[in-house]
């Protein structure tokens, strides 16, 4: 569907709470600190704000607390405040829906904002939780965790494509290294190939240095039309989106290492950049969604950027490091950041602002021109794609 | 002197506290345990779990099909980290069976040793989640080597 | 008042049989060590081996299900034809609603049929057996089930934790006499109240009165069941070829043996205790199960269990021509003696849910 180029929708602000054990902050807190920062960031006050999104997974369950968007409005004092759901996709879903209200000039300026508060709760009941994002009925009543699905899925891929240890280990020892240089990542140290092999094994292959720890966070955008964004030095545009939908169940899906619904949200936002003029071989970066290595792994070749089942030679090649051809989660990436569900796409999204208008420090791509976000749910029964020019 | 236990336990950890969903065990129980998927009347196609068109012909006529339990472990994978409930069972293994008829299921596998990919299992019923003391007991389907 | 016999009745007789016995085994020495006991006392004073252990995830419904299958697959019957089925154990699923809704729902009985859960200690299967052929033989029914389960549970510390064990055996009766592979001729009880072993709502394992449950308990009421039924029978010791008592060790049932006349030869085929342990309401079936699994046609049958607080089930069995082609048709008892894997003591107490 072709738009206006005045009416595509556009970051001008960003700002983030720390990733961590934020056993002094409740949701409340999260809120105020992100979005604050956030307007800073853009140089507008709260009132020049017409419409909040607020992305979140799991309030109602571990915090007590559903009607998410009454807290939000509440705690920031606007009226006009929307709760996006779905798994840890929510934060893409929302920056999507925020777009549509931009580009359909419902809204002029929006906040977008994810929240996730985990610490709250032991790691059994955590872990129970979270696979509320995988299917109820036929999965998770079984006993198996995300964890232990992803482990099938690394199991499979190892044996049909030879992916290697020693490639799931580099994604996890890339994203630390990157994530060393970012302020708001909770695991700012490196590691090493020893120090992942002896890390507990959570559910065989996956040990726990292959997989993105739940985390609290709070990360906040401003977002606004192509009027209002001419204004500033600082933007990223929105230049193409796709959704797309898998099986929900993993043992529903004729091959269990294809994410299906990354592959459709790929082709999908590819479709609507072309209009931009962009291409796949034109993508300077990627942020894509690493709960576990092997994610990193299959995003890479379902996005499109290496053939199926060499998403693991790709990483082994150098091409995703930070001076790689093609750098993939130069922020860290869940799995160096850490992951509050629902925060995280809007995390990648702020990394995308900062990538893009040179703000990224020692972590700074060079040159960028155009970037992807890649968030998921669950075990990938949904994707969210966005492309990014500046 | 008994303690106020009851009352602690509920303010303290209200997860802890939570009843399974009686009603959505029940739904399952009235499928009896059994492996219950459907069949396509027009191409013959299996699925699991039970489907209201055929993904194959696109067909409305399915019927309800009540596999084997037999089939072949498709990927599997040893639980260190286990969710609320099945702490005491750790480590304990899931896989993904291809059963004979086609579809595949997802469940616990027992009394099996060491797991490869192909191996030939058969469904048994055991108990897959028992709520606290007071709870239910769940059965279900799993798995174990042939 | 003594029981009738089947005057007018038709004959119940058994038409398929099966049982289930966990894959898990624990050594009496492995938990002899850890109590510091003499081994080789604890070995000639129970003459148990090993024993069976439910794995963490099976119980009395898990184990009953197993052996109803086992029996329905002897039986060749549609389980929809079941009309009744009972459960004795005395470690049912839940204190209250019953195994056998589980079990019949998981079978597939359909819901027309009769049935509840039973409990007499060790002899809850063979009461369930004698409930079931009440009904099959005055024709209410056209088939029944009777099992006998048990997860015998001690207090860790005690010696009676050696010889508890897990099993279960499932009897399926009907009274069409060509379908039948061993009549069952005749059945009496003995009962008395003897607080020989008890456990009370609240207390989560079983207390045993010890020396007192040998002579006033376990062997009074055994003999006195078993001279009445062979009376009853009008049958002399050396007339029977199978002979099952109750097994809470190996030594008991050897010692009636002994008192009545019985030969060691006699009590072979149904001997299986030292190697699986104390099934409780499984034992004599799980032993008249491996009998009739060797068996051969126009043997008679004695069997007499025992149960705690007090009684004895005693029952006189004739096996028919259609044993042989019945006994293949579902795993035998020997499968599963035979089907083991030894675990150490931890490992017991993980299934056993000795770890609080």
């Amino acid at each position: 569907m072709k738009v206006k180029n005045q009416m595509k929708a556009n970051i001008i602000g960003a700002g983030s709470t720390t990733f961590s054990e934020h056993w002094h902050y409740g949701l409340r807190e999260m809120i105020s600190q992100a979005c604050s920062s956030a307007l800073k960031s853009a140089n507008i006050g709260l009132k020049e704000l017409d419409s909040v999104f607020v992305a979140n997974c799991f309030a109602g369950t571990i915090n007590g607390q559903n009607n998410i968007n009454a807290l939000c409005s509440d705690e920031l004092g606007l009226q006009n405040c929307t709760a996006i759901g779905g798994g840890d996709a929510a934060g893409a879903y929302a920056i999507v829906q925020a777009a549509n209200a931009i580009m359909s000039n419902q809204s002029k300026i929006a906040l977008v904002l994810g929240v996730e508060k985990m610490s709250d709760m032991p790691i059994t009941d955590i872990t129970k939780i979270i696979s509320e994002v995988t299917e109820q009925e036929y999965e998770a009543s079984t006993g198996a965790t995300l964890a232990s699905l992803y482990a099938m899925i690394t199991l499979k891929h190892m044996k049909m494509y030879g992916t290697t240890e020693k490639q799931l280990g580099m994604v996890s020892i890339k994203n630390h290294l990157n994530a060393a240089e970012n302020e708001i990542a909770q695991f700012k140290f490196k590691i090493m190939m020893e120090d992942i092999a002896k890390s507990p094994m959570v559910a065989d292959p996956i040990r726990l240095l292959h997989s993105a720890a739940p985390s609290d966070g709070c990360c906040a955008l401003v977002m606004c039309n192509e009027e209002i964004a001419g204004k500033y030095k600082d933007k990223a545009q929105i230049a193409g989106t796709g959704i797309g939908a898998d099986f929900m169940a993993v043992h529903e899906r004729e091959d269990i290492t294809a994410f299906n619904s990354v592959s459709s949200a790929s082709k999908a936002a590819f479709a609507q950049a072309a209009q931009a003029g962009i291409k796949i071989q034109d993508i300077s970066f990627a942020e894509v969604h690493d709960s576990f290595s092997i994610g990193e792994i299959i995003s890479i070749e379902d996005i499109g950027f290496a053939k199926k089942g060499s998403g693991g030679k790709f990483i082994e090649e150098g091409n995703a490091d930070l001076n790689g051809k093609l750098p993939i989660n130069p922020s860290g990436g869940l799995k160096g950041c850490g992951h509050p569900f629902a925060a995280t796409g809007i995390r990648q999204a702020i990394e995308v602002f900062y990538q893009l208008n040179n703000k990224a420090g020692k972590r700074q791509v060079k040159s960028p021109e155009y970037a992807l976000t890649e968030n998921i749910s669950g075990t990938g029964a949904t994707a969210v794609i966005n492309i990014y020019k500046r | 002197m008994k303690k106020i236990y009851f009352f602690e336990k509920s303010i303290f950890s209200p997860l802890k506290m939570h009843k399974s969903n009686i009603v959505m065990a029940w739904r399952k129980i009235k499928r009896g345990n059994y492996i219950i998927g459907s069949k396509c009347k027009e191409c013959s196609a299996f699925f699991f779990p039970s489907k209201r068109r055929c993904a194959k012909c696109e067909s409305n006529e399915l019927e309800d099909y009540r596999f084997r339990g037999k089939g072949e472990i498709y990927a599997h994978s040893a639980i260190h980290y286990p969710p609320e409930g099945f702490e005491k069972q750790v480590p304990y293994s899931v896989a993904i069976v291809k059963l004979d008829e086609g579809p595949k299921i997802i469940s616990q596998i027992v009394d099996s040793g060491h797991l490869e990919i192909g191996m030939k299992v058969e469904s048994c019923i055991r108990k897959v989640y028992v709520d606290g003391e007071k709870g239910i007991i769940h059965y279900g389907i799993k798995f174990r080597a042939v | 008042m003594e029981e009738l016999g089947f005057k007018g009745r038709k004959m119940a007789g058994i038409i398929g049989y099966g049982v289930y016995i966990p894959l898990y085994r624990i050594k009496t020495e492995d938990i002899a060590n850890v109590w510091g006991r003499d081994v080789d006392v604890v070995k000639s004073g129970l003459l148990i081996n090993e024993k069976s252990v439910p794995c963490i995830d099976e119980d009395t419904v898990t184990m009953g299900i197993e052996a109803s299958l086992n029996a329905i697959k002897r039986a060749d019957i549609n389980p929809e034809e079941i009309g009744a089925i009972y459960s004795g154990s005395e470690t049912p699923a839940y204190a209250v609603k019953p195994n056998i809704s589980i079990i019949s729902n998981a079978i597939g009985m359909g819901p027309r049929h009769l049935g509840a859960d039973v409990e007499f200690a060790c002899k809850a299967g063979t009461a369930a057996l004698q409930m079931i052929m009440g009904l099959v033989s005055s024709n209410i029914v056209k088939y029944g089930l009777a099992i006998g389960a048990d997860t015998g549970e001690y207090y860790a510390e005690n010696i009676g934790d050696q010889s508890s064990s897990a099993g279960s055996a499932a009897f399926i009766l009907g009274n069409n006499p060509k379908e039948i592979v061993a009549e069952i001729k005749e059945t009496l009880s003995f009962t008395s109240d003897v607080p020989d072993f008890w456990r009370r709502p609240q207390a989560r394992y079983p207390t045993h009165a010890e020396k007192f449950t040998a002579e006033p308990a376990y062997f009074k009421h055994t003999i006195t069941a078993t001279k009445l039924i062979m009376e009853k029978a009008g049958i002399k010791p050396s007339e029977v070829d199978h002979v099952v008592f109750h097994t809470p060790n190996g030594k008991f049932p050897l010692k009636v043996a002994k008192t009545l006349g019985f030969t060691k030869e006699q009590m072979k085929a149904g001997f299986v205790v030292d190697k699986i342990g104390n099934t409780y309401s499984a034992a004599s079936l799980i032993g008249l199960a491996s009998v009739l699994d060797v068996a051969e046609p126009g043997e008679n049958i004695i069997l007499t269990s025992f149960g705690s607080g007090a009684g004895s089930d005693a029952f006189y069995i004739k096996v028919t021509d259609a044993i042989k082609e019945k006994r293949d048709m579902a795993k035998t008892t020997k499968y599963y003696i035979d089907r083991k894997k030894y675990i150490d003591y931890a490992t017991y107490c993980k299934y056993t849910n000795k770890i609080e």
